[in-house]
């Protein structure tokens, strides 16, 4: 059997970066793959394609009604329904399927994973996020800086948010804003010391968006199709570098494969993945492995690996609370065409008990407005007179809090191949009053009542299955994400973060699994 | 034109093209066998066209009448038709009404989702565009039209209210 120097699981944002840590070494990425079929149809902006075609039912309802699927389906991201978009949750629920009640998320088996539909927010944790880690800010600043050199950044430095953020030489310019953003940022400008007293700051959104050519890839051209068009060149997704890894020979690529499980050999890794083509199972060896299957998929391969279906690891995701936002004097505005649907504005708040939430701000150009008609408060007529006047005037902060482990939540691997997911759920923060009070302030109104708290789980941000620990005991990793009792196989994604702090991990993730490919390359020379 | 009775009290006036089988369940009627297929497929035809009526002020695009059936045979084949919907077509009853006051009682979900996916059928048309974005900034006419939906759905929460009730919808 052909013997490789490192296999690697996925092709998703820890696993791209593991691979791309690997360069040098002989690699295998085993990956089921999954890819966006169709696009071609939408090129232009989205409003002007609805006003130029009689029809555009394919590309946003989809010829098998994709985009109905939450009203027949447990709901998922609105992007993740789109008709383009819709291969990356393809065949998800049957291949890999997660239960768990009021569990509202998902996993991908995609070229690229979840991340071809992520905010492209990106957040270096720092020395405070680390805390608990066994790793430093310097050991993953080198890796930051060469993630972010890879995927092209914008945002700016020397706002109110660098301390959170950090500075970053490299950065792009950042997005243009939206009207009624710039509107926001004046305004908060304006009432900054109640905010700085309240401890809250707003700040532009750091960004693996182009807004400069980079690497052959165009800048992002405000076409408000990020619902609906997968692979737009300005939005960074870990499939172009994986395209890049196959087209410069560095990892030989496999895909339609489905790891199960792995088995340790005194002299190397055997990988036993599913051909979904063939049905057959094949078998891989390589001197070390690096799973990267995202955090729940992960898991899975190392309970069954392990041939355990009792022990239930810690799981952690982000808590949510959306809250909407109203500037009045903006009702009656014109659409804006050209827009974007990505985080404008970022937000930090601290609470008295030092605990940080984050906060990203988005406008509401981006989903069809059908998403959401039946959630306002009017009866279905006058709700489209709503969203056709009030739209304009409303954006949406996403709050993200930060998560430890607790004892209610967890995965499990069940004999019928199911993860068994719970995730306890959150209760209001006293800081979501704050912000509201804050806002209102300065001219977007809210209320507590208004605030949506999305089922736990929708964030996507699953970690800490498998965490890192300086003295790491059975279903954890060392500091070099090396699962305890073995001595070839590495955990590289969300797994195995120590902690979720309020921050989107997928950039420390990336710049942690490069960091770990790296290492783990040192040790096969 | 002929109006039905009970929706006239209510002041609703859609017009009844008179259907033979008034009272009697869809699912009843389908049965089995090709000719119910037929039969689902001309009653999904007329819900969608009244349903249509009830959400949007033109007449009816043809297709999404066709891509109504055809999510229905696609995503809800094996569901039951829904009492509730065959109730309100059959006797002619304000949807719209009827499903902001099951709404905000949490109840009637088959209803609002019918009337939902017909709400992104058409939000996939140029013809309907009108009716989900504003292109030109009219404050004025907004306040106007937002003070005026406001009124309207107090009307019609009262009236679903007392459909709902009449008509043991719940």
């Amino acid at each position: 059997m052909d013997c490789f120097d490192a296999i690697v699981v996925g092709s998703g944002p820890a696993a791209t970066f593991a691979a791309v840590g690997l360069h040098g070494r002989r690699v295998l990425m085993l990956d089921v793959g999954f890819d966006a079929s169709r696009s071609d149809g939408l090129r232009g902006n989205l409003y002007d394609l609805k006003q130029a075609h009689d029809d555009l039912f394919e590309p946003l309802i989809g010829n098998q009604f994709e985009s109905l699927h939450n009203l027949h389906q447990p709901p998922i991201s609105l992007k993740l329904k789109s008709p383009y978009m819709s291969y990356i949750v393809r065949d998800a629920r049957r291949l890999t399927p997660v239960a768990g009640d009021a569990f509202g998320g998902v996993v991908s088996l995609a070229r690229g994973g979840l991340a071809n539909a992520w905010g492209a927010g990106v957040f270096r944790y720092t020395e405070r996020d680390l805390a608990g880690f066994p790793i430093m800010a310097a050991d993953l600043a080198p890796c930051f800086d060469e993630v972010t050199t890879r995927m092209g950044v914008s945002g700016v430095n020397g706002d109110d948010l660098e301390p959170y953020f950090e500075r970053d030489e490299q950065l792009q310019p950042p997005i243009r804003l939206s009207p009624i953003f710039g509107d926001m940022l004046q305004r908060y400008e304006r009432s900054k010391n109640a905010f700085t007293k309240a401890r809250v700051a707003i700040g532009r959104s750091r960004l693996a968006v182009l807004t400069e050519p980079r690497h052959g890839r165009t800048p992002y051209e405000y076409d408000n199709l990020e619902f609906f068009r997968p692979h737009d060149p300005g939005i960074y997704t870990p499939a172009y570098t994986v395209s890049e890894l196959i087209a410069s020979g560095a990892v030989e690529y496999r895909s339609r494969r489905l790891v199960t499980r792995y088995s340790e050999r005194s002299d190397g890794v055997e990988v036993e993945a599913l051909n979904l083509d063939s049905g057959e199972m094949e078998t891989s060896r390589a001197r070390a492995l690096c799973i990267g299957a995202g955090a729940l998929n992960t898991t899975r391969i190392v309970l069954a690996s392990n041939g355990d279906h009792d022990t239930r690891l810690p799981l952690l995701d982000n808590p949510m609370a959306c809250i909407p936002l109203l500037d009045v004097t903006r009702i009656g505005t014109a659409l804006q065409t050209r827009d974007t649907s990505l985080a404008q504005l970022n937000i930090v708040a601290e609470d008295e008990d030092g605990r940080l939430a984050q906060g990203s701000l988005y406008g509401t150009t981006g989903p069809l407005r059908s998403d959401f008609l039946f959630e306002l408060p009017l009866s279905a007529r006058d709700n489209r007179v709503w969203a056709r006047y009030v739209a304009p005037a409303t954006a949406f902060l996403m709050l993200f809090y930060a998560r430890d482990p607790d004892p209610l939540s967890g995965v499990r691997l069940r004999t019928s191949g199911e993860l068994d997911v719970r995730l306890a759920p959150e209760p209001p923060h006293a800081v979501e009053n704050t912000l509201i009070r804050l806002f209102r302030r300065i001219g977007f109104l809210s209320h507590r009542a208004m605030i949506q708290r999305p089922p736990m789980g929708s964030a996507l941000h699953f970690a800490g299955t498998l965490p890192m620990s300086a003295q790491p005991s059975r279903y954890q990793t060392d500091r070099d994400g090396l699962l305890a009792g073995t001595a070839r196989v590495h955990i590289v994604d969300g797994a195995c973060l120590s902690r979720l702090p309020a921050k989107n991990a997928t950039l420390t993730i990336m710049a942690n699994a490069l960091r770990i490919g790296r290492r783990v390359a040192a040790t096969l020379a | 034109m002929l109006f039905c009775g009970p929706c006239r009290a209510c002041g609703h006036t859609e017009p009844r093209t008179g259907n033979p089988r008034r009272g009697v369940s869809v699912s009843s009627r389908w049965g089995w066998g090709p000719s119910a297929s037929v039969k689902m497929t001309d009653d999904l035809a007329a819900e969608a066209r009244y349903l249509h009526a009830a959400l949007f002020p033109q007449p009816v695009d043809p297709a999404i009448v066709e891509r109504y059936r055809d999510a229905h045979r696609l995503l809800f084949a094996g569901e039951p038709s829904s009492p509730l919907v065959s109730r309100i077509v059959e006797r002619r009853l304000d949807a719209e009404a009827i499903e902001y006051a099951l709404r905000r009682r949490n109840a009637g979900r088959e209803l609002t989702r019918k009337l939902q996916m017909l709400s992104y059928l058409a939000e996939a048309r140029a013809a309907y565009q009108d009716e989900f974005v504003n292109r030109k900034t009219r404050r004025a006419r907004a306040i106007l039209a937002l003070a005026a939906a406001a009124l309207r759905s107090r009307w019609k929460l009262l009236k679903g209210e007392l459909l709902v009730r009449r008509h043991g919808l719940l």
